[in-house]
């Protein structure tokens, strides 16, 4: 589903169609999921806060302008939420847990794939909040800046300094 | 040891992400206890707005007033309370604004002058206790607010970072189709010198972004919380000055009560003369100490007080037409 059609959808649920808003659910759902549990380490804390976070932006719906892209009003939702439950609660159970292995049959492949990806996400955990986010929001979501933008409320060129800074500092850490 | 490039980082980025889903069954659970929600909801409430903090603040910041009034009406406990606040205690505002208001209904030059020299000891002494304290106490507000101004300093370094990076550009491409070798030599030696400019602003931004609240001296903290005092501490140095120049030159003949009879015993006895020389003495020494506090800490934080003379950067050598 392209931003057009998840915005047409978000108009729909605006004007109460709770079925549009299942439909967002079902498209966005992941996309938050993984974003939450990059930062909370914890799968029922996740599941929980994304919860929370779905029931906010229906509550929330009357304040959402649908000229703005639903996808990045949704998720400044989410990281408002994950730092006000980050500063309460503090992430104590490894990533591995949650990660769902792809069924290969490589098993030595498969170990070597996790423990880089571990590295990566422990390495991504030493950086400050703000790079985590654009790291996520810019890699693994593939937002593009403007969308960055306007979730974390930065410009642009800052975040391209962060995206670059943040990337130097991770190859740093890797080639220690 | 492995080099990666930029690319390899963010494939690796992008895999970690990508294999973290929400189970088929997860995801139908969590619909269906969503949905059961929204449909027993009566109507949509809008609780982001009513959870927001500024809007709870906005709300409460009106009824302020009306609170002092209350307090200096009932004349009682809070107020007593409210005068033992040191900064970053939540009476401490209420405690500045009862003074305020204190000032505005003293009249009586005398009681004035001693109303400020009462509040000029509670400022030297708050500042004494500040320095004392514990930085793990800072409170909340004041640590987010560093955070705040932390990020604003980081992105305004950031932005003149990305313009030399603009300029630095402009200046490569133009030593590439350099023709002559004089022409090369003036290129080379300005993107050199961009070169020295942005390492010194990443360095500069390295700074910002490693800089803890612990580390900021404690006049700045404090201008943090006490905002307009620093303004307000040398007005009211000024201010008992005056009032104390004030008293020292009045001339009561000409006032209808220099013409009244003086009650008996009033000037008192001569030891209770040397008593108020002494004591006006040593009140216009605190008043000296105050006011070099002040002035060291207005000098510190104050963006108003003329900046110390630094030493300029020296202009590149750009040939004219580079210019």
């Amino acid at each position: 589903m392209n931003n057009q059609e998840i915005n047409q959808l978000a108009r729909a649920a605006k004007e109460g169609d709770s079925g549009a808003f299942g439909q967002l659910f079902d498209e966005l759902s992941d996309s938050v999921y993984r974003f939450l549990t990059f930062r909370l380490r914890d799968d029922e804390q996740a599941k929980d806060l994304l919860s929370q976070i779905w029931l906010e932006a229906w509550q929330s719906l009357r304040r959402y302008n649908p000229d703005r892209s639903f996808r990045t009003w949704l998720f400044a939702i989410a990281r408002y939420n994950l730092i006000d439950h980050y500063r309460r609660y503090r992430p104590t159970v490894s990533l591995d847990a949650v990660i769902n292995r792809s069924g290969s049959t490589d098993i030595e492949a498969e170990v070597e794939l996790a423990d880089e990806m571990a590295r990566v996400v422990d390495n991504i955990d030493q950086l400050p909040e703000l790079y985590q986010t654009v790291l996520k929001l810019k890699f693994v979501e593939e937002l593009e800046y403007p969308e960055i933008a306007e979730i974390t409320g930065k410009t642009e060129n800052h975040l391209r300094v962060i995206v670059k800074r943040g990337l130097d500092k991770l190859r740093a850490n890797y080639e220690a | 040891m492995t080099n990666y490039t930029d690319k390899q980082i963010e494939q690796l980025i992008r895999q970690a992400g990508r294999r973290v889903q929400l189970s088929v069954s997860d995801k139908s659970q969590l619909k269906n206890k969503l949905m059961g929600v929204i449909n027993t909801l009566p109507e949509r409430t809008n609780t982001y707005q009513t959870n927001n903090l500024f809007n709870q603040r906005r709300f409460a910041m009106p009824l302020i007033p009306l609170v002092i009034a209350l307090v200096i009406a009932l004349g009682g406990g809070t107020a007593a309370l409210a005068d033992s606040a040191k900064p970053g205690d939540a009476l401490y505002p209420i405690d500045q604004w009862i003074e305020r208001i204190q000032e505005r209904i003293t009249q009586a030059p005398e009681a004035k002058a001693g109303l400020f020299a009462k509040f000029s000891e509670e400022r030297l002494a708050e500042l004494k206790a500040l320095q004392e304290l514990d930085p793990s106490e800072w409170p909340e507000a004041m640590k987010a607010k560093f955070e705040e101004h932390k990020q604003d300093a980081v992105a305004r370094v950031a932005k003149s970072i990305e313009r030399v990076n603009t300029v630095q550009t402009k200046f490569e491409e133009k030593l590439a189709a350099a023709k002559t070798e004089a022409e090369r030599e003036a290129f080379q030696k300005i993107v050199e010198h961009l070169d020295e400019v942005m390492a010194k602003r990443e360095e500069r931004m390295n700074a910002i972004e490693a800089s803890d609240i612990n580390q900021i001296p404690i006049r700045a903290k404090l201008r943090e919380w006490r905002g307009e005092s620093a303004k307000e501490m040398l007005e009211l140095h000024r201010e008992v000055l005056k009032q104390l120049d004030e008293d020292d030159n009045e001339d009561t003949t000409d006032t209808e009560d220099a013409k009244l009879p003086l009650p008996e015993g009033l000037l008192g006895t001569d030891q209770d003369v040397a008593d108020a020389t002494a004591q006006a003495a040593d009140l216009k020494a605190k008043m000296a100490l105050v006011a070099q506090a002040a002035q060291d800490w207005y000098e510190q934080v104050s963006p108003w007080y003329p900046p110390k003379p630094t030493t300029p950067e020296p202009e590149p050598n750009w040939p004219p037409h580079l210019m």
